[in-house]
């Protein structure tokens, strides 16, 4: 169990990392703009597993099958986006 | 005998792994591949229909869903607190911490349902567009969890073991992990 102070900073990364996804998500659009976006989603959804839900605790192939898992799903959003972009 | 019994019932294999009740982590692997075929289900639509997709976008406010995530991001830090204070020993602030992670779930339910009545004072509905039908579908579900999930707090905060506590707030983060990837997909990506 992560401490207070472990929790604290995440919560505040959690927090500057929504507002900043406001900012690029009012700013940037295309393919750029939602790379940093996911990228950004990524990280956040990392903290979310690793400190709230403690996943840091559990083996790395855990570790590794749930970033997997949120790599795909947000992979086939972006995957998504490029492929309207070239379509015609 | 009833050693070998709880040692065997005990054994759940590469989920013991995980720390908590393995059973929870069963659920929200389960409920990431579901909004994840959701989500999966708006990158189609902006595939196959990208004028409809961002003409139902643009009827979002992102300002609303972005707050929500503070609120929810915010409450998960408000449980993590309540085990925190449990595992320490400390049953009245684990539950003063629980109960102020339940405000902020009403509050973000109370944003949901501003959202709700703008799209609705515009005329806007489940059947308006198939964008509409996915984000209803979606947004609607996650807060039916977020419902279900105020029900869990409540009762893992009347029988508050760390045990009880730790897997209630498994199943709050869970909501709050589904929220993280819903936001940019259905608010941002354009």
């Amino acid at each position: 169990m992560p401490s207070a102070r472990r929790l604290v900073l995440a919560w505040a990364l959690l927090t500057a990392l929504t507002v900043a996804s406001m900012v690029a998500g009012s700013i940037g659009t295309g393919m750029t703009g939602a790379t940093i976006i996911l990228a950004v989603t990524l990280v956040k959804a990392r903290q979310i597993l690793d400190i709230y839900l403690n996943l840091r605790a559990a083996t790395t192939g855990w570790r590794v099958a749930f970033t997997a898992l949120i790599l795909l799903i947000l992979g086939i959003v972006l995957s998504a986006l490029a492929l309207a972009q070239v379509l015609p | 005998m009833n050693t070998a019994v709880e040692t065997e019932s005990d054994d759940w294999g590469a989920l013991s792994a995980l720390p908590g009740n393995p059973l929870m982590w069963v659920l929200i692997l389960s409920e990431m591949l579901v909004f994840g075929a959701l989500l999966a289900g708006f990158a189609a639509m902006h595939l196959i229909d990208p004028a409809g997709h961002a003409a139902g976008q643009a009827a979002l406010d992102p300002i609303m869903g972005g707050l929500n995530t503070i609120v929810l991001v915010t409450s998960g830090l408000f449980i993590a607190l309540a085990v925190r204070a449990r595992v320490d020993g400390r049953i009245r602030p684990a539950r003063l911490w629980s109960a102020a992670a339940m405000v902020l779930g009403v509050v973000f339910l109370a944003v949901k349902a501003v959202e709700y009545a703008d799209k609705a004072a515009l005329g806007i509905g489940m059947e308006t567009s198939n964008f509409f039908t996915l984000y209803y579908l979606t947004t609607g579900f996650h807060a039916a969890h977020v419902i279900a999930g105020l029900v869990v707090l409540g009762l893992v905060s009347w029988k508050c073991t760390v045990e009880n506590l730790e897997t209630g707030a498994a199943f709050w983060h869970m909501i709050d992990l589904v929220w993280v990837l819903i936001y940019p997909v259905v608010y941002l990506i354009r």
